[in-house]
């Protein structure tokens, strides 16, 4: 290739330099202020990434992925085309590309001008910031997918769903716009707008003569509309483990707010139930302390150097423990301030967290790694060369799936600033980065950054358990230098309470599904897992290195030593303690000093506890644990890890440890009398031991031994044998690396619900032929209600609209209101509960027949008499030509009604949990049999004829969540009762269901029908969370291979796997 | 997880084009391997055995492989893979194939045979036993552990100069590295049809069990092959190619790019998100795909190519000696 060059530049040769060097040498060249010629560029990647001179780089041909990016100031003038990404995140100066560009041209733009002389591919422009990008052509779907500020100008035609989800900026086209994005909005363009345009085109010699159409963010879906109330803490004992009752308090609670609210709920923390953790392993020798021959810790060798795998420079952590990511935002400035002095005291490594590096913050911590997430949110690439390391966030294991989020409470002008986004919406981040797209793209955005850096730093993944197995071999094909995984029980600042709660695996499981996933590609040890997500003191981190960890990572914990009460009011803004909250006069409760102190010894006392334990097992480097040192406590321990069995070890330990405890002066165990927490993770008995260590000097050697002692105590098992199994023991796994999340808060995703009998693949139309359509109801959402026939007739008629406005329908004997009573112009759907004496009535969609599970004879139906009328069920015979017909079965009918069911051409399988479903709030007084849905999903797999029949269950559903877990062990729609009759404002009461009349005091129907929908609103959000988590664009495509159980009880009797378990797969 | 590549000539006048149809796929897949090392693959169509009509089978022999990954070469394996491929003349012999010639290379069997009767029958007979990794009159699949460069030496790929394949490299996500599992996927039992693809179904088991019902066999846990027997199926029951990309689009879930192959024809589709990438470039003689530009610039160095990239939710096809080439859209 020949070109014109001249004779004062100097002249790179990609043909026959490596892509490595030649940026090395652009910097070099860049730094002397000197002009760049690049021949032979043949589409090669990240050319020019990370050059910060306002030099000029001219590139004679086509350049590949990122060309510029990750810039601040150069000239650059790409004569040909350019791949993906073209000026990722330029801080400032100018590109000018003659060709084309690949897609998200201009992505995460931070400021300056890109000019694409040609088309431009999809989504150019997302989360852009500041700045200009001009198409002089066309440009593909999406152009500013998510952008938050700066100016899109394309003087061609723009493509579908231009401006999707914009928060801010401007979009102008000057050709036909094919679709707008939703909360996007075409404005007339004022004067100045287009003065300003004008003189840009003419800057860089562009004419134009067409009318322009300016394409804003319409603002409908910036914030959340109404908050949620404050609430009371309630202790996790009263909705978690074996004794909780089903509708407990909380669960109660839940259902009223969201019939308040009408969307999904958001909090922060970690997951609040029990899970299976690090307190139900023990240590496989009683590891008794003599105060009088102390061990010596110095001698124990606890350094621990991470990410040098690919030739940066290594982390060097005086002990294997690192800081969580916490962004400012979350946090406030000083509590991130005192989180770098402490992390400097203690010789570790703070993290930015999301949204940029605070300048103070740097300046105290003397290892800091950047956290670079979906919405590139104050990401740039001054700070990553002021970092230690970088990382790149996957997801995170309090809410896989979620991007970061920040309610507009904690969103300040200044935080708005750094982080480049508009003040004054509830910001939820991207759940995708733009460029990561699955582990092929990944690899390709390692590459970008480590040129930007010049290979000088480790490249870590923050990643949330799940697919962990899967994920972990992609992390270390693509090269990645330490993965930060994170468990179920890590916390968040803000995030979908259902995410928090249900999606993700335990901590204990994601490290042995990490260490199973290397193993079986032979990668064993090869890469650095630094496992969070719970973990609390050096015991922890003891058990989590014997386990196969090299470091672990804490972020809770930190704020507990800092002050934190645990109120989990961090999304509110509230914080009492001035740690997760932007209000000054909160903030100001913060003593910096003070704090930064007591995290240092809380850290010195983590040291101490982990030599303390090294030593005591006969080691002298911590790196020597390993699993021979651990027993499991619970047969939930052992079977997740694979340890021992061993509960003898409890019982000898802490009984042992009792009496130490009461001969001493410490009388921590019962220091305070108030009520538990209202996280099972972060007990009491958790935060009184991590306070203590935060109080402690790490030469008070005696009462470093006291709470040693206490943080060896184990807990008792929240899962003992009474506890039957429990849709709260259900979790599910989340798209992450090796499948794509479908963005939880944004994207599209169908709970359309068809109920008919069969579903089919589908089948293509062709001219000459005809499908007989079988019978079928189409719903809205998969959600139906019962148990109202005998309700106050307002409760009725309010629910009843309620069903007919959102799309639902009733189950019932009687229909809830008179047909003709209806208003809403929607047709209200109706199964009827068809019971020996009642007659069948034309009017319902389905007649779904009961059975008498105490008749065992084999008549299918037969009322109290005994007298069966097997004829009717025998012949079925619908009074309509759309109307579905249906049995109901338990776990005892179940082995004759299925069959009949299959033979007789029944379209609906109602399967009842409960004693029985047309028993007046059953609900309350059942406990609820999970085997008969998988005994009917085996039974009807075994025949082949999945699917032949609708399956629709009841019992104990509470939430959206309930039904997503439904719809995943293959129900076509689930049945609520008590919950809709709590969103009513019914009051529990004994066995009953209690609902105010006296019309004085008792919600009047507008309010009740509110309560309604909103409570059905936020439901079917959760389910379609849930269901896009999974990585779903419909809540019927969730499998039963997406979920997982946490407790052996739960496991068999929904016949699903453990989170993590022996269970090894196909050869590798 | 990885990268496509598609290739198809639109008519036989001579070419202007310098290189042959195998070393340009392989090209390009080289151009990307940095989006999958594990495995490469492609699915060539080569001229029809005009003689006796007569069709190309390959089998993956197991055998083989397992020396393969343990790079043992001693007797007692050589004799299992002797046995394995007697056993695959006898099934043969059994069900009315008649064995012209046959080569093994790299772990697998290749075979011409004449054949008179219907393939998805004969395949329905022998699949639960014998590994087919492609039937048709000219399709043949190649897939192996390995580098594109490496394996194109291995199997003589550069030497195919046909109408048109496809091709693919693999980064491993859900199921394992092995032959068997890298792509391209034959619509088992379909004569000379192959997909590669780019992506992930995630409603993959609701889908398999349905196809299993309706009586489709699957050999591997791979969400490629899904697509393929998905195609496969919906031409079973009468649909046209077009029609089943159509379709795919309702039925798979997920982030997908794939394309399909046939005896004269390259399709695509796309799912509603366009999350993974396809750019396609066209002139008077060629249609060049790839995961990405860089991948079609290989083949013309120094030029600026006016490249595209299709739609959310759309399908299309290009047929040979037919111009018309659209992008279609799928129901939203």
């Amino acid at each position: 290739m020949s070109a014109t060059i001249e004779p004062s530049t100097s002249v790179i040769d990609l043909s026959v330099m490596p892509i490595k060097t030649a940026n090395e040498v652009i910097r070099g060249y860049g730094a002397a202020h000197q002009d760049i010629e690049i021949i032979n560029p043949d589409a090669k990647h990240y050319i020019a990434v990370g050059l910060i001179n306002p030099v000029n780089v001219s590139i004679h041909g086509s350049a590949g992925y990122f060309c510029g990016g990750l810039s601040d100031g150069p000239y650059i003038e790409v004569k040909n085309n350019v791949s993906w990404g073209v000026g990722d995140n330029m801080l400032s100066g100018t590109i000018v590309v003659g060709g084309n560009a690949g897609a998200i041209a201009g992505e995460a733009l931070r400021g300056g001008n890109i000019v694409i002389k040609g088309n431009m591919g999809s989504r150019a422009g997302q989360v852009m910031k500041k700045g200009t990008l001009c198409c002089v052509g066309n440009s593909s779907f999406m152009a500013g997918y998510m952008m938050y500020g700066g100016r899109i100008i394309i003087l061609g035609n723009s493509g579908e769903k231009v401006g999707e989800n914009m928060a801010s900026g401007e979009i102008y086209v000057g050709g036909t716009i094919q679709s707008l994005g939703s909360d996007a909005v075409v404005v007339e363009p004022s004067d100045s707008d287009l003065k300003s345009i004008d003189e840009f085109l003419r800057n860089f010699g562009i004419s134009f003569n067409g009318k322009f159409q300016k394409v804003v963010c319409d603002g409908k879906d910036l914030t959340y509309g109404k908050p949620e109330p404050n609430l009371k803490r309630i202790p996790f004992t009263k909705f978690s483990g074996t004794n909780s009752s089903w509708w407990n308090e909380k669960v109660q609670e839940d259902i009223r707010v969201k019939s308040q609210i009408g969307r999904y709920r958001v909090r922060g923390y970690g997951t609040s139930r029990h899970v299976p953790n690090f307190n139900d392993i023990a240590f496989k020798q009683d590891i008794s302390f003599d105060l009088n021959a102390p061990v010596n810790n110095s001698k124990v060798e606890m350094r621990t150097f991470i990410g040098s795998r690919n030739g940066g420079k290594a982390l060097d952590l005086s002990m294997p423990l690192l800081i969580a990511p916490m962004s400012l935002g979350a946090l406030s400035p000083k509590v991130k301030v005192a989180l770098g002095i402490a992390s400097t005291l203690s010789g570790i490594c703070e993290n930015t967290g999301e949204g940029g590096m605070y300048s103070i913050e740097r300046a105290e911590a003397r290892q800091l790694i950047a956290q670079c997430l979906s919405g590139r949110l104050g990401w740039n690439i001054h700070d990553m060369r002021r970092s230690d390391a970088l990382e790149l966030y996957i997801s995170q294991g309090a809410k896989p799936g979620l991007g970061g989020q920040l309610m507009a409470a904690k969103l300040t002008k200044e935080i708005a600033e750094m982080r480049g986004i508009p003040h004054g919406m509830d910001l939820r981040s991207p759940s995708r980065h733009p460029d990561i797209l699955g582990g092929d793209d990944l690899i390709m955005k390692v590459l970008e950054l480590r040129e930007a850096v010049g290979w000088r730093l480790p490249v870590s993944l923050k990643l949330g358990g799940g697919r962990t197995r899967d994920d972990i071999k992609i992390a270390y094909k693509d090269g990645i230098d330490f993965v930060e995984l994170d468990g179920l029980q890590g916390g968040t600042g803000a995030g979908s309470s259902e995410v928090i709660e249900y999606v993700g695996i335990p901590t204990i499981s994601a490290l042995m599904e990490a260490i199973d996933g290397l193993d079986e590609i032979d990668a064993g040890g090869k890469l650095p897992i630094v496992l969070m997500g719970g973990i609390q003191s050096g015991v922890d981190a003891a058990k989590s290195i014997a386990l196969g960890a090299t470091a672990v990572g804490i972020g809770t914990s930190m704020l507990i030593a800092a002050g934190c009460t645990g109120c989990m009011q961090c999304s509110s803004g509230k914080c009492p303690v001035g740690l997760t909250t932007q209000t000054p006069e909160l903030v100001d409760r913060f003593d910096i000093d003070r704090e930064a102190i007591n995290m240092h010894l809380y850290l010195e006392s983590f040291r101490w506890q982990l030599a303390a334990i090294t030593s005591a097992l006969g080691h002298s480097k911590v790196h020597e644990l390993s699993k021979d040192d651990l027993v499991a406590l619970t047969p939930e321990a052992a079977a997740l890890t694979r340890l021992p069995y061993k509960p003898e070890y409890k019982e000898f330990s802490n009984k042992n440890r009792g009496k130490k405890l009461s001969n001493s002066s410490d009388s921590m165990a019962d220091s305070s009398k108030d009520s538990e927490t209202g996280s099972a993770n972060f007990p009491k008995s958790s935060r009184d031991i991590i306070r203590r260590m935060s109080r402690t000097a790490a030469d008070d050697i005696q009462s470093q031994y006291h709470i040693l002692d206490r943080a060896l105590q184990s807990r008792d098992n929240p899962f003992l044998p009474d506890r039957p199994a429990h849709l709260d023991d259900v979790v599910f796994l989340s798209a992450a690396l090796t499948r794509l999340v479908i963005d939880p808060y944004r994207e599209d995703c169908s709970t359309k619900t068809k109920i008919t009998r069969q579903v089919e693949i589908t089948q293509i139309k062709r001219a000459n032929q005809s499908f007989s359509a079988s019978p079928a109801v189409e719903i809205e959402q998969p959600f139906l209600f019962t148990g109202f026939d005998t309700a106050p007739a307002h409760i009725k008629r309010a629910l009843a609209r309620a069903v007919a406005t959102c799309g639902c329908g009733y189950v019932g004997r009687l229909p809830l209101v008179d047909k003709n009573e209806i208003k809403s112009g929607r047709k209200s759907v109706w199964f009827q509960l068809v019971m020996a004496e009642d007659t069948p009535s034309v009017e319902a969609d389905a007649l779904i027949y009961m059975t008498n599970s105490n008749d065992m004879t084999g008549s299918i139906c037969a009322d109290k008499n005994g007298i069966c009328k097997e004829v009717n069920l025998q012949n079925p015979k619908r009074l309509h030509s759309n109307q579905l017909l249906g049995l109901c079965a338990d776990s005892k009918t179940l082995p004759t009604v299925l069959p009949h069911a299959l033979n007789k051409g029944f379209d609906i399988l109602l399967i009842d949990t409960t004693s029985g479903i047309t028993k007046p709030w059953v609900e309350l007084k059942s406990n609820f049999d999970l085997t008969v849905i998988r005994d009917a999903i085996f039974r009807l797999r075994s025949m082949n004829m999945e699917e032949e029949i609708c399956l629709i269950n009841f019992g104990g559903l509470r939430s959206g969540t309930d039904v997503a877990k439904s719809l995943a062990l293959n129900c076509n729609a689930a049945i609520f009762g008590v919950a809709m009759a709590i969103a009513l404002g019914g009051t529990v009461n004994g066995n009953t269901i209690e609902f105010l009349t006296d019309s004085n005091q008792s919600l009047d129907e507008e309010s009740l029908y509110n309560a309604a929908v909103n409570w059905i609103k936020g439901s079917a959000q959760e389910a379609a969370i849930i269901a896009r988590c999974a990585g779903k664009t419909n809540v019927h495509n969730l499998e039963p291979e997406d979920m997982r159980a946490i407790s052996i009880a739960t496991s068999e009797a929904l016949g699903l796997s453990l989170t993590s378990g022996a269970v090894k797969r196909q050869r590798f | 997880m990885c990268a496509i590549a598609g290739l198809l000539f639109k008519h036989d006048l001579s070419r202007n084009f310098n290189m042959t149809t195998g070393e340009a796929l392989t090209e390009i897949l080289d151009a990307t391997l940095h989006r999958g090392p594990d495995s490469a693959g492609w699915a060539l169509y080569k001229e029809p055995l005009k003689k006796d009509n007569l069709i190309r089978m390959r089998f993956l022999l197991t055998a083989k492989e397992l020396t393969q990954i343990q790079k043992q070469e001693d007797v007692e394996a050589e004799s299992k893979v002797e046995r394995e491929i007697k056993k695959i003349r006898k099934q043969l012999e059994s069900l009315n194939v008649t064995v012209i010639d046959e080569a093994v290379i790299g772990c697998t069997l290749s075979v011409h045979a004449s054949y008179k009767g219907d393939i998805l029958h004969l395949t329905r007979s022998f699949e639960k036993e014998m590994l087919p990794i492609s039937i048709g009159e000219s399709l043949d699949i190649i897939k192996d552990v390995g580098h594109p460069r490496e394996l194109a030496r291995k199997y003589s790929i550069n030497n195919f100069n046909g109408s048109h394949g496809i091709a693919h490299i693999r980064l491993a996500t859900e199921s394992g590295v092995r032959p068997d599992t890298a792509h391209p996927f034959w619509a088992c039992g379909f004569s000379d049809i192959a997909t590669v693809h780019n992506g992930q179904i995630t409603n993959y088991w609701i889908m398999r069990r349905r196809l299993e019902r309706k009586g489709m066999a699957f050999q591997t846990h791979n969400d490629t092959e899904l697509i393929a027997v998905y195609l496969a199926y919906q031409m079973s029951v009468g649909a046209d190619l077009e029609d089943a990309l159509k379709a795919s689009l309702d039925d798979l879930d997920g982030t997908f790019s794939y394309l399909v192959a046939t005896k004269d024809s390259i399709g695509y589709a796309k799912d509603k998100l366009a999350a993974k990438p396809m750019v396609k470039y066209e002139n008077d003689e060629m249609i060049v795909i790839s995961s990405e530009e860089v991948g079609i610039n290989r083949l013309f160095p120094g030029k600026a190519l006016e490249t595209n990239e299709p739609a959310p939710l759309s399908y299309g096809f290009w047929r040979r000696n037919l111009h018309q080439i659209k992008d279609k859209k799928g129901d939203a």
